[in-house]
């Protein structure tokens, strides 16, 4: 042990996570005994065998016909299960108000559970069956999660009081669904055994994966985690087996009696008992604890089941990836475990109103359009997880960051850090967040511990500890491990595991306090080897006041990641600390072979993106007369210089408020960089919203398109004037932007998808208006004969067509007599032929040749990678065009357009 | 690059697929990219992402290798390969091989999957996609002929020789209809290479040639690709030209 850590001694807790998180229900432990646990089948399907007519009220019959119901249970122990359900599983107030019994939950309830405990008889464990509401919760539904959790409550207090310990939290498709009904089991005091319904693509209905389901639900308390429904036990046993590998409380799983088919009307499940029975030991195999059967099984399914599972040893955590257990989080789709290869971290910090005017506006208006960008932004430039603070001065903070929340993760599927001085905002977070959370934070002071903890582990949140208590900031690396050391036993003390506590070592600034940089460096170390908790740090502090601010966040953070950091609270769009981390990567090896580190980079090498165009043009001063970024952003540049980064590139990174290709073009001819050949500028559209169309059509926006043509129809413009006025002249401007270089192929392409788009909508109107006629003219397109290369012909018929032209494309190794007579059919204006090698070209010359012969009079005009004005020329082609742009301007040359 | 396309193949060597580099760069040069002129936008550069990934699984690389004594026979310079039944008249070719004793007769294709879902891309309309996949297939083309230039290569040195720069049927003077004789010297139907009547290689991205091996490990290794055409304009080039220009043409499909 270190001499730093001599105070701290015996705080060493290598134990973490050694037995599973959560306790075995109590209900579970009599029936027991080390082997595979038979839990029952349908019940739906044998009520209906008995009478209960289809679309009928299950629920009812506890009541009406509880022998019927008991016997069937019976049914079910005496085939071997040791698991039965209650017949509740639709007994919530929505669902029974189709029935107009919705105001007789509870009484339903108490005699399902009576019925099931006097069917048992002390032979089986009884569950209380709970499916979901029938409607979603907010924010995919619109039943609010207080709601949901109240009528969950209804159903799971009737049964407690019933006598109850145990839910069965079954068929669920939304994980916040789920939370809710987890929390209404809490509250009544009720253990969980909580199964998901998954999708052919191995997720649940709203995405959740299963290693997901396990992060979140595991850390909510579930006693058992499983899969129920769906797809039958085939489909099942890849989420078992993925469940299985992340979760340290046992697995279950029942299965429909395979998919199910419609025949004459019915629901059929196809699957025979000693079919399924085959399944049991393969959903064994797969790391099942309980293993029982869902919709179309029966008694003997369950018998035959027990019988193929007889004496099998329970899994215990045998399937369990070795490493765990460590720190995982999650979002509603995706779990993140802080396994060595995932590390370090990035936790992208910029949803943070501090000094930034605009997104203060954004989040007290509720309005949240910049949170939703930010959010993308930084996710697309690699951040991991997304730190959420909606600190606005005098605002209702706790509103503002549930609805940041629900917007955050509406727009991305990475883990949230809840970030609040405040409990009660830290609540809200938690709440509207269907992952698992990281929560920001909580430190030695007492009222911290006592007022945030609680919460966290009521929510199942993980927790993020700062070095610091009454005493004040620590001053050295041995005061951090002691702070630390009293975090986490606090935190063990409210029942968060160890591995849910990270520690933040505080980073403060090296400009005022020098020394202390090597402290926090050492702190890490320390918490790192003594205490084996994950590490924490806000890196943009240690800069503050110093010059090259960029450059020294990134040589500290690689400083704190070799010291073993694992997450880093910074800016993501500040691309030089991104490349640290990809760097760091690779030097220790957790990128194999380096590969995301060549990803990264080798576009850089030759791609010459916006962000990148804009730093260019700034250091020529191109851009320094543009608009001022403060009209813009208000106080964000502040907070680039403040904290966060310095990456100049802050204030513009939003799409919102970036340069098109098209403007920063339009700024380099201004600056007179490049030549301006393209239209006169008066000619783009000064209407907004044509300029909006035209605006399209140069970005190559085919989905905005549509609806910008819409309004601009349902204004009542003619669509003439949008064809002329906006769209062709908008693919001018791009064939002037590809023809210099500036836009790539890809560009040219998406604009012509935008066009295509646009003139498929226009068509029908200019047809109502009797204006079809505003074909160019017509073209006849080949590749000549005995060529098959077509994408250069391709191409130029795509861009005839964008501006207005009627394309006859005639395909490849079309015959020259096919050429001239469809040329003559189509009463063609102009032909365009395409040869890729000087094999092919002479059959151009022949085809002209053909024309002179017939006597007709039809211009040709030719193109293609070996082809030259000159050779066009020479065999007495009527135009000649090097790409397509080219070939659209000869086309209007050649009909006089 | 799809994997485990490559397969043993009789009388000749393969490349395994996953030892051809697939690069970004060559597909974004493939498609008019200017570096520092360009300015891509996000969407366009997403398709560039979807087209490589989707092109990944549409590559099915396959090389096939003959090597064989040379002989210069004849007052005319005439070459002739006699374990190949191979014999050409072409001055340029004479010259390119001056003091070759062996060489090295390869041909390669990336299949024809790439080029159909180009097509297909272009017919229903996914324009941007199409263009990718096209340059796509022409630059894992390229990075396959630049493979197997290696290969020959490093089996040459392996035997105490260097290697000419690589040439092809339609190079100069070299008749393009000579492509017939050489790949059915290799037997290159067994890979799936074939030419229409007008001496297009199928499928669209094929490429075929010879290295000719002298005696003697090289000093400085020879000119070739951009560094002997002199096409004028050519967006696909990699180098200022230089010297005088001539009538040199691309030998490797990617336009029509």
């Amino acid at each position: 042990m270190s001499e730093a850590t001599a105070g701290v001694a015996g705080l060493r807790a290598p134990e973490i996570g050694a037995q599973p998180r959560n306790p075995l229900p109590r209900a579970l432990r009599p029936v027991w005994d080390g082997h595979i646990l038979i839990a029952d089948g349908a019940m739906g399907t044998l009520l209906q065998q008995q009478g209960l007519p289809p679309g009928g009220c299950p629920e009812v019959w506890n009541l009406e016909r509880p022998e019927v119901v008991r016997r069937i249970h019976e049914a079910y122990i005496d085939a071997g299960a040791r698991l039965i359900e209650t017949n509740t599983f639709g007994a919530t107030r929505l669902k029974m108000d189709a029935y107009d019994i919705g105001d007789r939950v509870a009484e339903h309830t108490r005699a399902a559970v009576e019925i099931a405990f006097a069917a048992a008889a002390g032979r089986a464990a009884v569950a209380v069956s709970i499916g979901p509401l029938g409607h979603l919760v907010e924010p995919l539904g619109e039943i609010s999660f207080n709601r949901a959790q109240e009528l969950f409550y209804e159903q799971t207090s009737a049964a407690a009081a019933a006598g109850a310990t145990l839910a069965i939290i079954e068929t669920m498709l939304d994980l916040q669904e789920t939370r809710a009904a987890i929390f209404a089991c809490r509250d009544a005091g009720l253990d969980t055994i909580v199964q998901l319904t998954f999708n052919q693509d191995g997720r649940a209905f709203t995405g959740t994966e299963p290693e997901a389901a396990v992060v979140v639900l595991e850390a909510l308390g579930a006693g058992v985690i499983g899969a129920n429904c769906s797809l039958g036990p085939e489909g099942l046993r890849a989420v078992v087996q993925r469940m299985a590998r992340v979760a340290s409380v046992p697995i279950s799983v029942q299965a429909n009696a395979g998919l199910p088919r419609l025949e004459d009307g019915r629901t059929v499940f196809p699957m025979g008992a000693e079919e399924y029975a085959g399944w049991g030991p393969r959903l064994a195999d797969a790391g099942a604890s309980i293993i029982g059967g869902c919709c179309g099984t029966s008694p003997e399914h369950t018998r035959l089941l027990a019988r193929s599972l007889q004496g099998r040893r329970l899994p215990g955590l045998s399937f369990r990836d070795e490493r765990l257990p460590t720190l995982s989080l999650a979002s509603r789709m995706k779990a993140l475990f802080f396994f060595d290869e995932n590390l370090p971290v990035v936790i992208g910090e910029r949803i943070n109103p501090t000094g930034r005017k605009l997104l203060s506006r954004d989040i007290r208006t509720g309005a949240m359009q910049l949170v939703r960008q930010e959010a993308r932004d930084q996710v697309a430039a690699g951040a991991a997880m997304l730190d959420v603070n909606c600190g606005v001065p005098s605002i209702d903070e706790a509103v503002a960051m549930a609805r940041a929340v629900t917007v955050v993760q509406d727009a991305v599927d990475v883990p949230l850090v809840i970030d609040s001085p405040g409990p009660d905002v830290l609540e809200a977070g938690m709440r509207a967040f269907s992952g698992k959370a990281l929560v920001n934070s909580f430190s030695g002071e007492e009222d911290r511990i006592e007022r945030v903890l609680p919460v966290a582990a009521r929510y199942g949140a993980a927790v993020l500890g700062l070095t610091l208590d009454e005493g004040g900031l620590p001053q050295t690396a041995a005061d951090r491990l002691r702070i630390a050391a009293r975090l986490v036993r606090e935190a063990e003390r409210v029942g968060i595991p160890r591995q849910d506590v990270v520690i933040d070592c505080l980073c403060l600034t090296a400009g005022a306090q020098q020394d202390a940089a090597r402290a926090t460096l050492e702190g890490i170390r320390l918490v790192k080897r003594e205490l084996g908790c994950a590490t924490s740090l806000g890196i943009s502090n240690i800069s503050f006041g110093l010059p090259e601010r960029t450059f020294l966040n990134a040589v500290f953070l690689t400083m704190a990641i070799q010291a073993g950091l694992d997450m880093a609270i910074v800016n993501p769009l500040d691309l030089r600390l991104m490349d640290v981390v990809a760097a760091s990567r690779v030097f220790s090896y957790r990128d194999i072979d380096s590969r995301a580190y060549i990803q990264r980079m080798t576009p850089r090498k030759l791609v010459h993106t916006l962000d990148e165009a804009e730093v260019l043009l700034r250091k020529a001063g191109v851009l320094a007369t543009a608009p001022a970024p403060a009209a813009e952003t208000g106080g964000d540049g502040d907070r680039a210089a403040t904290g966060g980064g310095s990456n100049a590139l802050q204030a513009s990174t939003s799409p919102a408020k970036r340069p098109t290709a098209a403007a920063l073009a339009r700024q380099q001819a201004q600056a007179g960089l490049v030549k301006q050949t393209g239209p006169d500028p008066e000619r783009i559209p000064k209407d907004a919203l044509l300029r909006k169309l035209y605006d399209c059509i140069v970005e190559g926006d085919k989905d905005g398109i549509q609806e910008q043509l819409e309004k601009a129809l349902g204004r009542g413009d003619n669509p003439v004037v949008l064809l002329n006025g906006a769209l062709i002249v908008g693919m001018e401007e791009v064939g002037r932007l590809f023809g210099d270089g500036t836009y790539f192929l890809p560009q040219l392409m998406l604009s012509a998808e935008a066009m295509k788009r646009a003139f498929a909508r226009l068509k029908p109107e200019l047809q109502k208006l009797k204006e079809g006629q505003t074909e160019a003219g017509t073209v006849v397109l080949a590749t000549v004969q005995g060529d098959i290369h077509d994408i250069g012909k391709n191409i130029c018929a795509v861009m005839l067509e964008n501006h207005g032209f009627r394309v006859i494309d005639l395909g490849r190794n079309v015959k020259n007599d096919l050429v001239v007579a469809a040329a003559r059919e189509q009463h063609a204006d102009v032909v365009g032929l395409s040869a890729l090698m000087t094999t092919t070209m002479p059959q151009m010359k022949r085809v002209i040749e053909m024309f002179k012969a017939e006597g007709m009079d039809i211009p040709v005009m030719v193109g293609g990678a070996a082809t030259t004005r000159h050779f066009a020329r020479e065999i007495g082609a009527a135009g000649y065009g090097r790409d397509a742009q080219e070939a659209v301007a000869e086309a209007k040359r050649l009909v006089g357009g | 690059m799809a994997e485990g396309a490559t397969q043993a193949l009789a009388g000749g060597r393969t490349i395994p697929s996953s030892e051809v580099p697939f690069e970004r760069d060559a597909v974004l040069r493939a498609l008019g990219y200017r570096p520092n002129k360009t300015r891509a936008s996000e969407a366009s550069l997403a398709a560039v992402e979807q087209g490589m990934r989707q092109a990944a699984g549409l590559l099915h690389p396959l090389v096939l290798y003959a090597d064989a004594a040379l002989q210069c026979v004849g007052p005319d310079a005439m070459l002739r390969v006699p374990s190949l039944d191979l014999h050409w008249r072409s001055p340029a070719l004479t010259a390119m091989l001056a003091g070759a004793e062996r060489v090295t007769v390869f041909a390669g294709t990336v299949g024809a999957a790439i080029g159909d879902a180009a097509r297909a891309a272009m017919q229903r309309g996914d324009y941007a996609l199409g263009v990718v996949l096209d340059a796509c297939g022409s630059a894992a083309a390229s990075a396959l002929a630049e493979r197997a230039r290696h290969e020959a290569e490093a089996w040459a040195r392996a035997r105490g020789c260097r290697v000419t720069a690589p040439y092809s049927p339609g190079y100069r003077d070299w008749d393009i209809a000579d492509q017939e004789p050489l790949l059915r010297a290799i037997e290159a139907r067994r890979i799936g290479i074939r030419t229409s009547d007008s001496h297009y290689l199928l499928p669209e991205k094929s490429f075929c040639g010879i290295v000719g091996w002298i005696r003697g490990l090289a000093e400085a290794p020879q000119a070739s690709g951009c560094a002997i055409c002199f096409l004028p304009g050519c967006r696909y080039r990699r180098m200022p030209p230089v010297g005088d220009p001539g009538t040199l043409l691309p030998a490797i499909p990617g336009r029509g």
